[in-house]
């Protein structure tokens, strides 16, 4: 986690614990729910990358 | 192997985010239900699955755990079994009594292994009245902690190294008339305990023994001997 961007890591991180959906964390961040979405699929591939 | 390690064992990158999704709870649920099917004929699918369970069960580890007080843990109960008509009036598995009887048990037992696990004890009305102060000056090389037990009115005043931003322990030694120092123990001021001496040196403590206090690592003297500075030393007399 550490290797991803603060901003990435909170999302996945809200995602997880909070229950955030892709839809919340798009008003969350006040960006288009497609443009949210490819940005933290690619985080999460970041992180496994990172995991590996 | 042109695999770039976020897709090993030929799994796609689509299939490695549709498992995060589905363990971080992004997904719908026609899309669970999918990964799910997808899980039970697919194992090299669920291993990235279980893979990613266990790479984020740790995110939990940031936040501590709390228990709600009665008012909101009222209205979740409200929330969650309000609306269901208590048609099956002796049902087991349809009584409040019941959940909350298995909530209770559980949580109890999450609280007996969270205190098992760190051998922490739930505060008592003794550490609730203490109260501890850090005096110090600039340049000292020993602080001293005073901890005063509101409950006794007893105040204890013991010295620690002085941090520097470093965890250091002082250690007293018996420094004898020939041959190495030995260890008396470290001076700790968190154990409410005077230091006893072991028999076989109790024998050669007597008028004339020096004592000394050396600043050791965070635990005390790796070695057996000093290693650090002696802050301190002097010689026992009889009052």
């Amino acid at each position: 986690m550490e290797e991803l961007r603060p901003d990435q890591a909170a999302a996945v991180r809200r995602a997880y614990v909070e229950g955030l959906s892709y839809a919340e964390l798009a008003e969350e961040m006040n960006a288009p729910l497609n443009t949210v979405r490819t940005w933290l699929r690619r985080s999460l591939l970041k992180l496994r990358e990172c995991m590996e | 192997m042109m695999t770039s390690g976020a897709h090993s064992h030929g799994i796609s990158p689509q299939d490695e985010v549709l498992a995060a999704e589905y363990v971080l709870g992004l997904l719908s649920l026609e899309r669970r239900q999918m990964v799910e099917r997808r899980m039970a004929d697919d194992a090299d699918f669920q291993r990235h699955v279980e893979r990613w369970q266990s790479d984020t069960v740790t995110f939990n580890d940031a936040y501590g755990e709390i228990a709600p007080d009665a008012s909101v843990f009222n209205r979740i109960e409200q929330r969650l079994f309000a609306d269901r008509p208590d048609n099956a009036a002796g049902s087991l598995w349809q009584s409040l009594v019941f959940w909350r009887g298995v909530s209770l048990v559980s949580s109890l037992a999450a609280v007996v292994a969270i205190v098992f696990v760190s051998g922490m004890l739930p505060p008592t009305g003794r550490q609730a009245a203490l109260l501890v102060a850090n005096l110090t000056a600039p340049g000292n090389v020993i602080d001293l902690a005073a901890s005063y037990d509101a409950s006794s009115g007893r105040l204890k005043i013991t010295p620690v190294a002085a941090d520097g931003g470093e965890r250091r322990s002082l250690e007293l030694w018996l420094v004898p008339p020939a041959g190495n120092p030995k260890s008396l123990g470290i001076i700790n001021a968190a154990v409410d305990a005077d230091m006893i001496i072991s028999p076989e040196i109790q024998g050669s403590l007597g008028e004339g023994s020096v004592f000394a206090v050396s600043l050791e690592p965070f635990g005390g003297s790796p070695t057996g001997l000093p290693t650090g500075p002696i802050v301190a030393s002097g010689t026992a007399r009889r009052l």
